[in-house]
């Protein structure tokens, strides 16, 4: 039952109650009340009409007139309200007016005949207060006047009934007001009930703190009692909201940094590990799992010394043991992951037994196996890079320190050759200086290829005539070619410009090596050196008529120390650096070079510089 | 001076137009019972024109209408027309006294005429004593108590017929000679009834009997109420001959029960019976149940039969009536069948014959006082009833009575012969 229905029907039914009992009573004691005073009023009536008739009868009974004028008297008193009956009779009894139909009732005569004073008498169902009157003493006759005990009966009767009526309507007016009134009493409080509820009930009061306070305000309009309670509601469900709110934002920012913690601690690859001061784990992060391959929760509350290799397990136990609440520990261990593989991790101990919040000992465990090979790796590479380093620096301080033995050879050997020699000592002599040149060129060769590949070489940018370059090399290149019986031509595209800007010694130098390398290659037929403007870029290609190059060696021989044909037994003489020097060079300049060939016909050896413009005073 | 004069001057104006005002309607109202030559003459008629007895009111009302036909046909009471203006009161007394009190004040009527029944009449005793110096006067009332005829109040009463006592007597002494020793009464509880029964007792105290058994009704029974209780109580009492002192419907149920109850003794009404009116409800009960309940009435009248044509006002009551044949009054209900002759319309021509005789006598210029003069000092009147009748207070009982019983549907006067009951 709904609790405001239930304070409503307890006081309508307690106003009923009170009403109506209330009426009851008031109306029986105001109806007896009234009987009793009804009934004297009513015997004061009879005699009143007794008294009267007998005095009105005195004459006509002594002058002997008709009885009807006694009779008239009986008529007109009849009509009296309350009057049963009326009896005259004479001085020797005989009855001379009456009001009975159709005859005077025996009782009454029987009564009237005993001369003693009736005071009631009951004449067939109806119940009458006797009056008598004598006339004149008894001496003319005697008056018997009936009241009617009915009449006071439907007195008494109308009395209830109409006092009933009228306290029934003031009661229902009552009622009507009552039930307005604790309507509205019962439908306000019932309200602050329910917004009482609605708080109780951990409703929601951000989202809608307004409405609830609203739904009160009407309320709060009233200046009675409930008024003040409402207001008392709404003022205690405003500080409510308000410390819900707070108490809200609050939570929200506890669960962020939570949320944020949480998610740290769960995502770095670290394991972070709460231990009691035994070893025990409280807590694990779930990255044990990628650490070391096993579930977190398999770990809780127990011993986690149980993965550390046991020969450092003694170590870390004392770690935890010693850890001192001031001093971070650091300690590096070995872990076994569940393949049993050997992990190398770092340990960092805090302890935080005194802290209330975590009570205990916190572990970061950070892989390092890694690392610690990179390390290991990149002290090699440092290693290697040192002896490449020092390989160079001795081939360059070694071509070095051979150029000036082999300068005297040559030098003596061609200072001997202007002695006279017969022809066996000059021809010993010419194949003695032909071998040291070679050696100087392939220890320059060596030296500029040392000094590329150590990157010590730079580029001396300059505008070079192009034509002349060209010529140049194809004046230098054609005493080998005509030894070798080649025929060495020079093609200059038509849009090659004569001026260009580059090294002109490192050009000159591919070329010729490129060159060099052709001659070299060629039993017979002919080397051509050709220049082109191609794609806004300088087309250098070297074609010949060798031996030609196997795809699958194609790449190979830019290798330092290879030549094309891989066999032990050289057929070409050469260091093999050739080709390894010219491509390093032709990268140091912007270019690669590269190679088209078929083994038996030929090879073409080309190679792209972009065509940068020149400025306008070095132009033309 | 001047002012002084001036508004002593208009002091006077003021006081005189004062005076005036004053006086102008305490003159015209002083002199009520004077009525202008050409107006009607009025006559006021309180009676019972509805309800149980309103035979006894329409019928006296129509036989004075026939005669006041007559004479307003004829050029009129000194050239003027005589006019009565009706009221009912139901034979309630006390309508009867408020509608006597209009007629007497608002109406201004001549005199009062035809008031119907004792307990309305006896209440407006009181009344015309109170007005006794106006002379307002009640003429004919329709009657036969002895209290409007002895006693206090009753100066300015003038009636015609015989009292009840007379009748009473009449009845009695008719039994009595037909050697009945026992009668009782059924009387209506009320004065008229009352006043019945008195001139019974009286009738019978002067022979030394006493009524030997009594029953009473109440005013306003109808024909349709039971009276059989009454006719147990008489019963019961050995009565040899009743004598009913009731209207027409209370008198019918009676003898009905009666003679249903196969008591065959002699029944007797007094006048007021009205008994035509009588004989129409019991000859319609007759039809009914196939009895004959006439036989063994014996009627009392103040006047004579119509049927008697030899006398002469009879003669002239049955020409006129044939001629004028007055209409209903107006209180009177339509579906009320007047009847062709009747006792009490006889009576109510013979009255108003009275009433012309007093007017004529009083003269062009009738007031209340004249009125009462001439009524005081009229002894002796010729209505045509074969003798004069005598109106002399002091002679009251020389008025006649006659006694008629019913043969051929009619009530016809009692043949010596036939005194003796059967």
């Amino acid at each position: 039952m709904n609790p405001k229905r239930r304070l409503f029907t307890r006081v309508l039914i307690a106003l009923v109650v009170l009403f109506g009992g209330a009426a009851l009573i008031s109306a029986v004691l105001a109806a007896s009340s009234l009987v009793g005073v009804l009934e004297q009023q009513y015997r004061s009536k009879g005699r009143i009409i007794a008294e009267t008739i007998a005095q009105t009868s005195e004459e006509q009974l002594l002058l002997d007139r008709d009885a009807a004028a006694i009779q008239a008297l009986v008529d007109q008193y009849c009509e009296i309200e309350g009057i049963g009956y009326i009896l005259i009779q004479d001085s020797r009894g005989v009855v001379v007016g009456h009001s009975f139909a159709p005859a005077v009732p025996e009782e009454l005569l029987a009564a009237a005949a005993t001369g003693v004073d009736i005071h009631e008498i009951r004449i067939g169902d109806a119940l009458f207060m006797n009056i008598d009157c004598p006339i004149l003493e008894g001496e003319l006759g005697v008056v018997h006047v009936g009241m009617d005990r009915s009449a006071i009966d439907r007195a008494f009767r109308r009395a209830l009934w109409s006092q009933s009526l009228t306290l029934g309507a003031i009661g229902l007016a009552a009622l009507i007001g009552a039930w307005y009134l604790v309507a509205r009493l019962t439908r306000s409080l019932g309200e602050l009930a329910r917004q009482a509820r609605r708080v109780a009930g951990l409703e929601s009061l951000f989202d809608s703190p307004l409405p609830v306070v609203k739904d009160i305000q009407p309320i709060t309009k009233r200046d009675d009692e409930v008024g003040q309670l409402a207001v008392a509601v709404s003022h205690m469900i405003e500080s409510l909201a308000a410390r819900e709110q707070q108490l809200h934002a609050a939570e929200e920012a506890r669960q962020q940094n939570e949320e944020y913690f949480r998610s740290l601690t769960e995502n770095v690859t670290d394991v972070i590990l709460l231990l009691n001061p035994e070893g025990v784990v409280r807590y694990v992060s779930p990255s044990l799992l990628k650490l070391l391959g096993y579930l977190p929760e398999d770990w809780h509350y127990r011993d986690i010394s149980l993965l550390v290799h046991a020969d450092d397990r003694e170590t870390f136990r004392n770690a935890v043991s010693d850890c001192l609440p001031s001093e971070p520990d650091s300690l590096e261990v070995r872990m076994i992951r569940d393949d049993g593989e050997i992990r190398i991790v770092d340990m960092s101990l805090i302890n935080l037994l005194l802290d209330r919040a975590v009570g205990g000992i916190v572990v970061t465990i950070r892989d390092i196996t890694e690392s610690k090979r990179t390390i290991e790796l990149a002290q090699a590479r440092e290693a290697a890079e040192e002896a490449s380093r020092f390989k160079s620096e001795l081939l360059a301080r070694m071509s070095h320190e051979l150029f000036t033995p082999m300068n005297q050879i040559l030098g003596l050997t061609k200072l001997t050759m202007e002695e006279p020699l017969n022809a066996d000592q000059r021809d010993n002599l010419i194949m003695v200086c032909g071998a040291g040149e070679d050696l100087i060129d392939l220890f320059r060769n060596l030296l500029d290829f040392s000094n590329l590949k150590a990157g010590r070489a730079t580029l001396d940018k300059q505008v070079v005539n192009l034509v002349e370059l060209l010529s140049e090399v194809q004046k230098l290149l054609r005493p080998k070619a005509t030894t070798r019986g080649l025929r060495l031509t020079l093609v200059i595209g038509e849009d090659v410009p004569q001026w260009f800007v580059t090294d002109p010694d490192r050009l000159r130098r591919v070329l010729l090596l490129l060159g060099g390398n052709a001659i070299k290659f060629t039993q017979q037929g002919e080397v051509n050196l050709i220049v082109r403007v191609e794609h806004r870029n300088l087309f250098f290609e070297v074609r010949d008529t060798g031996i030609g190059i196997a795809p699958e060696k194609q790449s190979e021989i830019f290798e330092p120390f290879v030549q094309a044909d891989g066999s032990q037994s050289r057929s070409h003489d050469g260091a093999g650096v050739g080709l390894s020097l010219a491509q390093a060079t032709a990268q140091l300049l912007g270019g690669r070079i590269q190679v088209t060939s078929q083994v038996g016909v030929g090879s073409v050896f080309w190679f792209a510089l972009p065509l940068e413009p020149l400025t306008t005073d070095e132009g033309d | 001076v001047v002012a002084f004069i001036l508004r002593s001057f208009a002091v006077c104006l003021a006081l005189s137009v004062l005076v005036l005002i004053l006086c102008v309607p305490r003159v015209a109202t002083s002199q009520p019972n004077v009525a202008p030559p050409d107006s009607p003459i009025l006559l006021g008629m309180s009676a019972a024109f509805t309800g149980p007895s309103r035979g006894v009111g329409i019928e006296f009302y129509r036989g004075a209408m026939t005669w006041f036909t007559e004479v307003n046909q004829n050029g009129g009471m000194h050239g003027r027309k005589i006019r009565i203006l009706t009221a009912d009161d139901g034979y309630h007394p006390g309508p009867a006294l408020r509608n006597t009190r209009d007629l007497l004040k608002k109406d201004n009527v001549l005199l009062l005429f035809g008031a119907v029944g004792t307990p309305t009449t006896s209440r407006i005793l009181p009344l015309l004593h109170c007005y006794r110096q106006e002379c307002m006067a009640l003429f004919c009332p329709v009657s036969g108590a002895e209290t409007l005829r002895e006693g206090t109040f009753t100066e300015r009463i003038f009636p015609l017929r015989a009292s009840y006592r007379l009748e009473a007597k009449a009845l009695v002494e008719h039994f009595l000679a037909s050697g009945v020793r026992k009668v009782a009464v059924l009387y209506q509880i009320d004065s008229y009834g009352r006043s019945g029964w008195d001139g019974v007792r009286r009738a019978l105290a002067a022979r030394g009997l006493e009524i030997c058994g009594e029953a009473t009704y109440r005013r306003g029974a109808v024909f349709g109420d039971s009276m059989q209780q009454q006719v147990e109580l008489l019963r019961k009492s050995e009565a040899e001959a009743v004598i009913c002192v009731a209207a027409y419907e209370a008198a019918g149920a009676f003898i009905r029960d009666a003679r249903d109850a196969g008591w065959q003794v002699p029944i007797a009404n007094v006048s007021f019976v009205g008994s035509e009116s009588l004989l129409k409800i019991l000859d319609q009960q007759a039809q009914q149940s196939k009895r004959n309940y006439t036989e063994g009435l014996l009627n009392s009248q103040v006047v004579p039969s119509w049927t008697q044509n030899e006398i002469p006002a009879v003669a002239e009551y049955c020409r006129l009536m044939d001629r004028h044949s007055p209409r209903l009054p107006d209180p009177a209900h339509e579906d009320y069948q007047p009847l062709h002759y009747s006792f009490v319309a006889l009576e109510g021509f013979l009255s108003a014959k009275y009433i012309d005789a007093v007017l004529r006598e009083a003269g062009p210029h009738p007031t209340r006082e004249k009125v009462v003069q001439v009524a005081e000092k009229l002894s002796e009147l010729d209505l045509g009833l074969r003798g004069k009748v005598v109106l002399d207070r002091k002679r009251r009982n020389d008025r006649p009575v006659w006694l008629t019983v019913v043969e051929k549907g009619r009530f016809v006067p009692l043949q010596p012969k036939g005194q003796r009951v059967p």
